[in-house]
């Protein structure tokens, strides 16, 4: 394998430009919702709403106002975590999903047949259906660009550069002096993601974050859907058991109340 | 954090982030205070030699935090030379290199209708009274169009019947006033509606919940729009009044994917004295749930 | 802070899932019923072994029509069984309970008609010589053979779908161990109802239709005990029931599908109507769980909503 490659986030200088939204859909494709008409969310400034087939880039907004002006704004560019340990790439029947050289974690279009399976296995809920394929589609970490030498779309548009691209042996590192260069400042940093004995074995594309992760909408404790197999198949073939041997002994009951009935008139 | 932090977006055309930053340092090129140290002369920098003419540089050099608005190796003690062409008679001190003698001007004779110095004048429409000029509410020389007409009409000083301040600006996913950008289907699902912004304790006080559509109304006309209610704007304390703040993008019109009211109605045809750019930045109105 | 599970995003596994799993579980009981019958059963059984048979067969084969019209790429249906870019390779991981689970559906189907095709030369209805030709070796020990691998496969084809939702990171499904238990017992409840009902058409006797009703009874309560560890297990999750989803699982899936029927039972009524309701309880159990997890979407709880 070529080195893992991905992302570092740092969520402290994204200015909530959403040029990362259109760098991806622009690269990428990707159709506007509904031709462009939409309602307004609600939701501060973000009218994404949430990652989906046709949105692989989603900034999102969280105000955090005790009163009037007094407070902050967070913003943050979410994308697949291209999880070193990826539960879409688990549940995956067709073998689209795969990992390729880079570690990143790629949806082969031509391969997907929609069955969703990767949608529900995703904790931080990335994936969704593009309307227009009929299959599974989210970010490739520009598999495409990648491979001839550039960086991914978003992280070249960028102007901040909240997105860092790289390799993961460089980015840790990176992010990790400029959590320390943060707290030093008195700002209550960590890295979400960094972390290889972490879950998931950590994530390839991570972030800086300055308030817990559900505030982000990020799972504390994200992990593999496979945790439940075993115990769920278990207690599957517990219950069959039990069943099946609640049927015998009707069976031989009856046979034996047929038995000893057999002398009677009934 | 100190510093002019570089590589944080880009500033046309070379990244420079202060216009004439020579100023920042003394006739001797030392920073003026060290808490305001920006750009300054390093008198022992090595220069490399002339990559044009190959001819060496004497040593020193502009340095600081900035990308310095001056020739880079020319010295503080360097004298112009009088009757020189283009930059030739601007001297080490002359900060102000856009100017042809390369000072900076307080009163310019020609050009301006108002200064020489800033001072405090209230927008035409305002809720409270000048405090530092009783007699003289807005700028004298402020350009107002069709004047007493009913389609200009202003509100009076502190008007009961548009109580709130409210000022227009700008999105990033918009541009102007969309013609272009509404029309974008990219842009359009990323800001699809036009909307005012307003705090939550206005959004109480008029019973208007988040999304609700509100009419907005001046003196000149009124729009709809939903509400967006949050506390990033909010109260203003004015003269021992509390005074509500509201906002609203201007980026709307009546064609495109994305349609909405035309913000720009709601202003006055009052105008800066030497651009003419209409003052929209500040201004009352009224807000009730639609 | 709301759970882990609640900030993945919903599948959309509706109209046509909530249907299959209903089939799919009562297609799998009523062929492990038939099965052991097979095995262990009396001439006199033959009619619901039968009946068992055929409910299986066409119950494989409208999962399997539900399970593929459902799909984003309906035609593409066979990647799950061959790689599609590396043909004739077949497709199969283990650990993933949909990948399984479509290698069991089609060998379940292939079984159940087998069996389908067995008894119904048994009845001496086949009329196509080919049909005729296959039903006619499904007999004697041919048949309690593939009785027995279709007899675990319809158990397979029961539980799985519950092991499935818990293979995810969905709210409610992989906050429990126990749907895939919950789901055999219900595919055994519903697979005998249905049996109750279809078979007496078929020549079954009382006897038969009486061991089917007493053991219809003891799935409920396995069915019931089941659904109370199920409901314990969840913990914090069990929020997600303050719904509507909630309301029909008190009332549509515990009063109406199994308390109803067991008292039903208990009073000696006729068997059609316990059955009925049985079958509309486990209805009401797979749209009740499936919906109630489907309605928590990452989205809404991210928005505070």
């Amino acid at each position: 394998m070529a080195e893992a490659m991905g992302f570092f986030t740092d969520t402290t200088v994204c200015i909530g430009c959403k040029a990362c939204e259109v760098a991806c859909k622009e690269w990428n494709q990707l159709p506007a919702e509904n031709g462009g008409i939409r309602e307004l969310s609600g939701d501060s400034y973000d009218n994404t709403r949430r990652l989906d087939g046709i949105h692989w880039r989603h900034v999102r907004f969280i105000e955090q106002f005790k009163g009037p002006y007094d407070g902050r704004w967070l913003m943050m560019s979410d994308v697949c975590k291209h999880c070193v340990q990826a539960g879409c790439l688990e549940v995956c029947p067709t073998g689209a999903i795969i990992r390729t050289e880079f570690d990143t974690v790629v949806i082969q279009s031509d391969v997907c047949n929609g069955c969703r399976a990767c949608i529900a296995a995703c904790p931080f809920g990335v994936i969704d259906i593009n309307p227009v394929s009929g299959t599974a589609q989210k970010c490739t970490l520009c598999y495409d660009r990648l491979k001839v030498g550039l960086e991914p779309a978003c992280s070249k548009a960028c102007p901040t550069d909240s997105i860092q691209f790289g390799t993961i042996a460089e980015l840790r590192p990176r992010a990790q002096k400029r959590v320390d260069q943060l707290k030093a400042q008195g700002v209550e940093a960590h890295l979400y993601g960094a972390d290889p004995t972490g879950p998931l074995g950590g994530l390839n594309s991570f972030y800086l974050l300055v308030d817990k992760d559900e505030v982000y909408g990020l799972p504390h404790k994200p992990q593999l859907p496979s945790r439940n197999l075993t115990k769920s198949a278990g207690f599957s073939v517990l219950s069959a058991g039990v069943l099946g041997v609640l049927a015998l002994v009707g069976l031989r009951k009856r046979r034996m109340d047929q038995v000893g009935g057999s002398g009677g008139s009934n | 954090m100190p510093g002019a932090h570089l590589k944080w977006g880009w500033a046309w055309p070379a990244n420079r982030r202060n216009i004439y930053n020579r100023a920042s340092a003394d006739l001797n090129g030392n920073p003026w205070s060290e808490r305001k140290r920006w750009v300054w002369w390093d008198p022992h920098f090595v220069n490399p030699p002339d990559p044009k003419t190959g001819k060496p540089i004497p040593p020193g050099k502009w340095v600081g935090y900035d990308v310095p608005d001056f020739t880079l190796t020319m010295p503080p003690s360097h004298k112009g030379k009088p009757d020189g062409i283009i930059m030739e008679p601007l001297s080490g001190t002359d900060a102000y290199i856009m100017r042809p003698e390369g000072k900076g001007w307080i009163y310019v004779p020609a050009g301006l209708v108002d200064g020489p110095f800033p001072t405090h004048y209230e927008p035409h429409e305002s809720p409270v009274q000048n405090l530092l000029y009783p007699k003289q509410q807005s700028s004298p020389v402020h350009k107002v169009w069709s004047q007493g007409k009913p389609w200009n009409q202003l509100a009076a000083v502190g008007d009961p019947k548009f109580p709130y301040v409210i000022t227009t600006y700008r999105l990033t996913e918009h541009y102007l006033a969309g013609a272009m950008s509404r029309w974008l289907p990219w842009l359009s699902e990323l800001q699809p509606e036009l909307f005012i912004e307003l705090g939550k304790g206005l959004a109480k006080e008029k019973g208007i919940n988040n999304l609700d559509y509100v009419i907005i109304t001046t003196p000149r006309s009124h729009v709809r729009a939903k509400a967006l209610v949050t506390d990033r704007i909010g109260v203003l304390k004015v003269a021992g009044k509390t005074i509500h703040h509201v906002g609203m993008p201007w980026h709307w019109g009546w064609m495109g994917l994305s349609t909405g009211d035309v913000v720009n109605d709601l202003t006055a045809w009052v105008g800066d004295p030497n651009v003419s750019i209409h003052e929209g930045k500040a201004f009352v109105c009224n807000v009730e749930k639609a | 802070m709301p759970p882990d599970t609640f900030f993945s995003g919903a599948p959309h596994w509706t109209w046509f899932i909530v249907p299959y799993f209903y089939v799919g579980g009562l297609a799998g009981g009523a062929y492990f019923l038939a099965a052991l019958l097979e095995w262990f059963g009396q001439p006199d059984d033959r009619p619901v072994i039968r009946t068992g048979y055929r409910v299986a067969a066409w119950g494989a084969i409208v999962s399997g029509v539900l399970l593929t019209i459902d799909l984003g790429r309906p035609l593409r249906f066979w990647h799950m069984l061959f790689q599609s870019a590396n043909l004739p390779a077949i497709m199969f991981k283990p650990w993933s309970p949909i990948s399984f689970g479509a290698w069991a559906i089609l060998l379940f189907g292939l079984f159940a008609v087998l069996s389908a095709l067995g008894s119904a030369a048994e009845e001496g209805r086949l009329q196509a010589p080919l049909l005729r030709a296959v039903g006619s070796v499904v007999r004697g020990g041919v048949a309690k053979l593939v009785a027995a691998v279709g007899g675990l496969l319809g158990f397979f084809v029961a539980g799985y779908t519950g092991v499935l939702l818990s293979v995810t990171n969905r709210p409610i499904w992989s906050d429990s161990p126990w749907l895939g238990a919950l789901f055999v017992a219900s595919g055994a409840s519903t697979g005998a109802a249905a049996l109750i009902l279809l078979a007496p058409a078929r020549g079954a006797t009382t006897r038969s239709l009486e061991w089917l009703s007493s053991f219809d009874s003891k799935a409920l309560v396995v069915e019931l005990v089941v659904l109370a560890i199920f409901i314990g297990s969840l913990g914090a999750v069990n929020r997600a029931w303050l719904s509507v989803w909630g309301l029909l699982l008190l009332v549509g899936v515990v009063w109406l599908g199994i308390l109803a029927p067991l008292r039903l039972h208990m009073q000696g009524r006729p068997l059609a109507g316990a059955a009925k309701l049985v079958l509309l309880g486990g209805f009401l159990l797979r749209l009740a769980t499936m919906l109630a997890s489907e309605g928590i979407d990452r989205y809404r709880v991210a928005a505070g909503m």
